[in-house]
């Protein structure tokens, strides 16, 4: 038995877990650079703000309804769907974190399944302040699908269980959902089956896997298996966000010039982004460390991590993020021995495909890369570089709406009121910047 | 830090898998305030602390009971003097914990965050400050709720 526990509208979720100001207020989110629409809480979607809509066309409703539209802002989101990770494995036994906002868990052997999905709810909600919803079945897929008409259905309280349905229940959900919001199916294969005029998950539910199989793949037969409730995947614990990419070299002689740290960190970026594609992956986080030699009086251990405002596999967001990275940590007059580049929270790039709520790379950039990968296989090493170093330094992206980091940074910090209630919302980063950095941390990394 | 829940927020594979070399930092890793990024922070560049090596009294495992679950605020007033808690001090708040009589606890009060001293009462809560001057405020909003509860005050005395 499986559960899969997804957070609801998780970016505008995440928006709101410092603002109660905005609970029941219409909330969207903006891909990279304010382009367009991501993520929409329920009372946005009943403004009529439609998915992947671009900002400037939507700004009247925006305006009209008091929307809070905010920019992208991955590194909280990252930080709170770790924390509802890390909620959810308390209670569950054994985890796949499927995506940013998405787990499958192992629920064989429990004997009140709906029971600890409520539980499992109000924990997530309670320790972090993200609402979720529990879809619980005999495979994947039905957990899959319960969890879409958990969402989707007030009756069902958040928590929907297939083993507890009737069968005429049962029926009527297949009947009224289409077999595009089934799992796995994406839109290109769901056209091929509307050809065969299967429409609905009932339709597939009720066509010859062998049938499916020889017409279409062994995909589709395993989903006509999984809906009748005959497990065919298995939970994946070692899940790509838990993988990575590191590159890393010694200098031939010990470097001191900012330029050429961060040139070589543009080729670890390089090289690291490369072997990412071949795997299909994006990564969401990049690190950058570098050192002097360990063995001399005068060290400098530099590292630190950004997050990408969307996962990327993209050579040169990669880079222009890691030289930015490395600019960042360098100390001058400090004689380096070694430099390296991590890519973290890598996820699967086709699991993501037609996934709406981050659109990450787009079609232009991805068949520049498959370009730059099949030129440099043919002609082997790397034929062709990018002028990372100098995008890096003018690299920046528009996010006028960005919250503050509440979770990861010390100065951007919720502020909470003592003195005076009912005053309305104050702004949650106040001009008067706490004192709390720790003094060594910054002569570390800031020189 | 040997909480259930900690356990399972570390449940990855060998955070050193993969990588062959080893790159050791020469100092202490940049202090982090969120221990969930530390930790996956820490899965990309390994740190010999985060092996078998006793790293002494790590303050993470002294003040964050459930990582998951806790966050930290700045205190802005002077309501809660009575209470120790001044303006500009940053607070840690479990949102895990649950609150009793006498816990001093950051609340949504109608669309805003307070920070009060909770008082059970036979239907609901109270939330009082540590200064008789503001007045005793009697939830009455529906989504009016307690956030979490304050577990450490932390307050820097020379600067
Ligand atoms: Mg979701």
């Amino acid at each position: 038995m499986f559960a899969l526990i997804d957070g609801n509208s998780f970016f505008a979720s995440c928006e709101r877990v410092f603002r109660p100001d905005l609970w029941r207020k219409p909330v969207i989110v903006l891909s990279n650079n304010d382009g367009c629409v991501i993520a929409r809480s329920e009372e946005a979607k009943k403004a009529g703000i439609p998915m992947g809509a671009p900002f400037f066309k939507i700004s009247g409703l925006v305006e009209r309804h008091g929307i809070a539209a905010f920019s992208c802002n991955y590194e909280l989101y990252a930080d709170l769907s770790a924390r509802m990770m890390a909620c959810v494995a308390s209670l569950a036994p054994a985890l796949e974190v499927y995506s940013i906002d998405e787990a499958f868990a192992d629920f064989s052997g429990i004997t009140d399944a709906s029971a600890l999905g409520v539980k499992i709810r109000h924990r997530v909600m309670r320790w972090i302040g993200i609402p979720a919803c529990v879809g619980i079945g005999a495979s994947k897929t039905l957990a899959k699908f319960s969890n879409h008409l958990a969402k989707r259905n007030p009756r069902f309280s958040g928590v929907c269980n297939w083993l507890d349905l009737t069968e005429t229940e049962r029926l009527q959900w297949m009947r009224s959902t289409s077999v595009f919001d089934l799992w796995g199916i994406g839109r290109k294969l769901g056209e091929k089956l509307l050809e065969q005029r299967i429409r609905t998950v009932f339709d597939l539910y009720g066509a010859d896997p062998a049938l499916m199989r020889r017409r279409h793949s062994v995909t589709v037969e395993r989903i006509v298996h999984e809906l009748h409730g005959i497990p065919c995947l298995e939970l994946e614990e070692i899940s790509p966000a838990q993988r990575q990419v590191l590159r890393s070299r010694s200098f031939a002689e010990e470097v001191s010039d900012i330029g050429e740290i961060k040139a070589a960190v543009s080729r670890h970026a390089h090289s690291a982004a490369a072997a990412l594609r071949r795997w299909n992956g994006l990564a969401s986080c990049v690190g950058v460390m570098i050192r002097t030699n360990r063995f001399k009086a005068e060290r400098h251990f530099g590292w630190d991590v950004t997050s990408l405002p969307a996962p990327s596999s993209d050579t040169l967001v990669l880079s222009a993020a890691a030289t930015r990275l490395a600019g960042r940590i360098f100390r001058p007059g400090m004689k380096y021995k070694k430099a390296g580049v991590v890519l973290l929270e890598l996820v699967d790039a086709n699991t993501r495909t037609g996934d709406l709520f981050n659109p990450g790379d787009s079609e232009r950039s991805r068949a520049l890369m498959q370009t730059i990968d099949s030129i440099n296989s043919r002609y082997g090493g790397e034929a062709v570089k990018s002028a990372a170093e100098l995008v890096g330094t003018k690299w920046h992206t528009r996010r006028e709406r960005l919250s503050p980091r509440y979770t990861t940074r010390w100065d951007e910090l919720r502020r909470v009121d003592a003195g005076t209630t009912n005053t309305g919302f104050k702004e949650p980063v106040s001009p008067r910047r706490p004192d709390f950095s720790p003094p060594r941390s910054e002569s570390a990394t800031r020189a | 830090m040997d909480t259930p829940e900690r356990k399972n927020a570390l449940k990855t594979a060998d955070p050193r898998a993969g990588i062959s070399e080893s790159l050791a930092p020469d100092e202490n890793p940049r202090p982090r305030m969120s221990p969930l990024i530390d930790d996956r922070i820490r899965a990309g560049f390994p740190s010999p602390a985060s092996g078998d090596a006793s790293c002494g009294i790590d303050l993470n495992e002294h003040l964050i009971r459930n990582p998951a679950a806790t966050f930290f605020l700045v205190v802005s007033g002077d309501s809660m003097v009575g209470e120790g808690i001044d303006d500009g001090d940053m607070v840690i708040v479990d949102r895990s914990v649950e609150p009793r009589s006498g816990s001093i606890v950051v609340a949504a009060i109608e669309g805003d965050f307070t920070l009060k001293r909770f008082v059970k009462t036979a239907a609901s809560f109270e939330l009082h400050s540590g200064n008789p001057e503001y007045p005793v405020i009697h939830p009455k909003h529906e989504d009016d709720h307690i956030v979490g509860v304050v577990c450490w005050i932390l307050r820097k005395c020379s600067r």
